[in-house]
């Protein structure tokens, strides 16, 4: 059986390698160099704050255009982006054409003798070098859902949003807006302002936002709720899902959520590598965790029975050896079960069933001395015989008796 | 009889997938959407545990066939953003296990199904299971923020999760006021196409068909249980928002559950962060679950402490849930510093207290550490932990890397090395030292395949091998 394992996991490994193999080589050959003018986008504002490549995929940028300079900040933003405060979507191109920069720049636009010193002055690196040809700039849509006539018409300036611009010797993805810049109204500060994700984020037929692109995954920044998916995001994702679960509805369906908790397959970035050897340690420690993903009587029960570990094994399978301490500690003398039963009861019903504990503990066993229930017990046992009457029968049997006892 | 209707189920709602997939591929002009997921998985593993001679040797098949559909109901959204969408979504769900359970010292196997012999009938082994995850139709986008569901569905917040069939409304009429409630039945081992996952610790339901109830008298038979609840979200984050929720669920014989949860988070400055939460059993009117946390989020670090407290709760109806259970106590203090955006190092300081009243107290305490580094297009990292205290000392350290070999393949490993001595059992301690590689092959846009090898190797278990593949597809079309 070794062997036959043995011979499964060579050929796999060797079927990997195959694969890798293969890859690497076509890609290799797919692979070609690009004459495309390499992008200049700062990825920072002046603020220092991060331009996320999947909003605004790089851009390449093979123009010279200074805003700052005094007589382009001299003309309105309109002059030469005569379209933006029309355009309704955020795919439509509002780069100035040629056309607006000809009543000052004719001269330079006459194509009838061109030079790396007439036409140099807006394409960047135009020469010899270059064939004396213009590079072509690229513009990627920015993945987001935009109207910049809505917000022309609500009085919103330029360079409210577009910080800075004006300063700056050629406008890039870095004078685009950040989310932060956009919940400064879309927030909820302004009462026109919508605040639902999707009317600035792209969506999936469903509603639900697309977050996977080409560049990455989009990962909430680390100001918006604590939502930040970090290393450490695995343990705090309950905090925030519990109070807010429906921003994480945002983004993620309820299948996601189930793909671990409904404890199918073992999450490596939950239970890494050997985790099944020091479980029993971890499951006293983090209880209540546990219960999220593993139903006890089910999950855990089932795989301590076929094991042979639990009281309720078939009983061919089940461990001839002590699988607790010696009776001595265990059951009698310092009473070690009963402590380890408050420590952890999880850890018990993942193998035990209720017979196992009703025959000592049960009023009709033992009896007298052995009570299980916490102190103070009998002043709320009314009320609980009354919720729900099927534990106390279980050791109690009689259940009117009982009644008569817990008024 | 429930396996009858699994299969049914199986039946019935693969045609229903084949038919809207073959509606969507008519090729005539339509206004819906149609999303077609798939996950397989493979696992071939050996499980053994000391003290005992039975080996399992699994190999289980995980299928998900997913199918959602969604239909905007007006052609262009409101100025709120919203846009009035019908939508749906299936997903069905197969297990296969075909390992058996072995003695090693004896030449027999536990035949999981075979109900006429006693003495190796396992109840809660079966071999195949089908279930129906989650099956609803919902209408979001509505005026006044309204989302209809029904169908079976999941529910979670500071109360925990409850997977139901039955409805679901959620009303989000302005940004500062959030109404939700739910009605229906949960969903358990014993619904139609339900499995056990989410419900509450108690003990296990099933039906026994025509196995003699007197030879698993753990066991116990399937019983329906309706659940209802709501909740109500009130002001705005930026100063508080509060949330209080309501949950209850009946069954035959009694109440199993009926809670209060509440919630308060405040954000008064961006990256601050302030949260109480709280959970209230209302059967002994007993404090089940509190916590409080605050966190500072700057563009590079995050600073955060927290403290909880839980005390394990069980369905009412068992008798688990009258023994006296030890509160647990949790804090934790964490920093990660993101020095750039290829660099994180982080770590936390944990300490756990569990009072066990006339037994004393268990301290515990532990540390954790955790590192990442890109390198070029390659992503290492480093975590590391060491807890000690009444619950036994126990250490890691792991070592990850990934490593995209181009665009559509991608290289990973991981080892660890494992430290563990349990105190209640003697004679269950050493070092666990592990191994895996795997590779993910992004075939295209939609499809996706993942192979790992797993082996670990202890003083307690010796050898154990896992592989896993899988092959994901998803898309929109």
């Amino acid at each position: 059986m070794k062997a036959r394992a043995s011979a499964v996991f060579l050929a796999l490994g060797v079927a990997l390698a195959a694969a890798l193999g293969v890859q690497t080589a076509a890609v290799g050959q797919r692979r070609a160099p690009s004459s495309a003018p390499r992008a200049r986008a700062p990825q920072t504002t002046s603020l220092g704050q991060p331009r996320s490549a999947i909003m605004y995929p790089e851009e390449r940028i093979a123009l010279k255009m200074n805003h700052s300079l005094p007589a382009h900040r001299a003309l309105p933003c309109t002059r030469c982006h005569a379209q933006a405060a029309q355009s309704r979507v955020a795919s439509d191109l509002l780069v100035p054409h040629e056309d607006s920069c000809l009543p000052c720049h004719a001269e330079q636009i006459a194509r009838a003798n061109p030079s790396a010193e007439r036409c140099g002055i807006c394409h960047d690196g135009y020469g010899p070098s270059n064939s004396m040809q213009a590079a072509a700039s690229s513009f990627p849509t920015a993945r987001l859902r935009f109207s910049h006539a809505t917000h022309v018409s609500q009085g919103v300036a330029c360079v409210s949003c577009h910080v800075g611009v004006q300063d700056t010797t050629i406008a890039t993805r870095a004078n685009m807006p950040t989310m932060r810049d956009c919940l400064q109204c879309h927030g909820g500060a302004s009462p026109t302002a919508p605040t639902a994700c999707r009317t600035c984020h792209l969506t999936e037929p469903d509603g639900v936002i697309r977050t996977h692109y080409p560049e990455g995954n989009m990962n909430p920044p680390t100001w918006l709720h604590g939502m930040h998916h970090d290393a450490d995001w695995i343990v705090r994702h309950r905090w925030v899902g519990a109070d807010q679960g429906s921003e994480c509805a945002n983004c993620h369906r309820e299948s996601e959520c189930a793909a671990c908790h409904d404890a199918r397959i073992r999450p490596r970035s939950v239970h890494p590598n050997d985790f099944l050897t020091i479980h029993p340690q971890a499951a006293r420690r983090d209880e209540p965790r546990c219960v999220t993903c593993h139903t006890i009587q089910t999950f855990c029960a089932e795989c301590h029975a076929r094991l042979g570990v639990s009281t309720i094994s078939a009983p061919t399978v089940r461990a001839t050896a002590r699988f607790h301490p010696p009776e001595a500690v265990w059951s009698r003398g310092p009473v070690q079960h009963a402590m380890e039963a408050r420590r952890s009861m999880s850890s018990c019903v993942s193998c035990h069933a209720e017979r196992d504990c009703v025959a000592c503990h049960g009023a009709r066993g033992i009896g007298g001395g052995l009570s299980p229930h916490p102190p103070n017990f009998a002043a709320q046992c009314a009320s609980l015989l009354r919720d729900n009457p099927r534990a106390c029968r279980t050791c109690h049997g009689d259940l009117g008796e009982l009644a008569a006892r817990c008024q | 009889m429930h396996s009858r209707y699994a299969h049914l189920i199986l039946r019935v709602s693969c045609a229903l997938i084949c038919l809207l997939a073959l509606a969507g591929d008519a090729g005539v002009a339509r206004a819906y959407d149609v999303r077609v997921e798939s996950d397989t998985v493979f696992q071939a593993y050996e499980v053994r545990s000391p003290g005992t001679s039975a080996l399992m040797t699994r190999r289980r098949l995980l299928q998900t066939l997913g199918l959602s559909f969604a239909n905007p109901l007006v052609d262009e959204p409101d100025s709120d953003g919203r846009m009035p969408t019908l939508s749906a979504n299936v997903r069905l769900r197969l297990e296969q296990d075909f390992g058996d359970t072995c003695l090693l010292a004896r030449e027999l196997c536990v035949r999981a199904t075979n109900e006429r012999d006693s003495g190796v009938y396992q109840p809660l082994a079966q071999t195949t299971l089908v279930d129906l995850p989650s099956a609803y139709v919902d209408v979001s986008g509505l005026p006044l923020g309204v989302l209809v569901r029904a169908g079976r569905q999941l529910t979670w917040d500071t109360i925990g999760f409850a997977r139901f069939d039955g409805a679901f409304a959620r009303a989000t009429p302005f940004a500062w006021l959030a109404v939700e409630g739910l009605a229906g039945a949960v969903v358990r081992s014993t619904s139609l196409g339900g499995t056990s996952a989410f419900e509450i610790a108690g003990v296990p339901r099933l039906d026994l068909g025509n196995v003699d109830p007197s030879r698993v008298p753990f066991i116990a038979p399937p019983s329906t249980m309706r659940v209802d609840g709501g909740a109500l979200e009130l002001g705005r984050s930026e100063w508080v928002r509060g949330r209080i929720a309501f949950r209850e669920m009946v069954e035959g014989e009694g109440v199993v559950l009926r809670r209060l949860g509440t919630g308060l988070v405040s954000e008064p400055l961006a990256g601050f962060r302030v949260q109480l939460d709280g959970v209230w059993d209302l059967l002994d009117g007993k404090n089940i679950a509190a916590a409080a946390a605050t966190s500072y989020d700057l563009p590079s670090v995050r600073l955060l402490a927290r403290v909880e407290r839980n005390v394990p709760r069980f369905d009412p109806g068992t008798i688990w849930a009258y023994f006296a259970i030890a509160p647990i106590s949790e804090g934790q203090l964490n920093i990660t510093v993101k020095p750039s955006e290829r660099t994180e190092i982080g770590g936390a300081f944990r300490a756990r207290y569990a009072e066990l009243g006339s037994y004393g107290n268990d301290v515990d305490w532990g540390g954790e550490a955790h590192g990442m580094i890109r390198v070029g297009s390659t992503r290492l990292s480093a975590a590391g932990s060491v807890w000690g205290g009444d619950l036994g000392p126990t250490s890691s350290v792991l070592l990850d890397i990934s490593h995209p070999l181009n665009p559509f393949l991608s290289f990973e490993g991981r080892t660890s090395l494992w430290y563990f001595n349990d105190p209640l059992r003697t004679s269950i301690y050493g070092v666990s030292l592990a191994e895996m590689v795997g590779v993910r092959w992004k075939v295209g846009a939609a499809t996706s395949v993942m192979v790992e090898l797993d082996h670990a190797t202890s003083r307690v278990t010796g050898h154990r091998f896992r592989m896993m593949m899988s092959v994901h597809i998803g898309a929109w079309r």
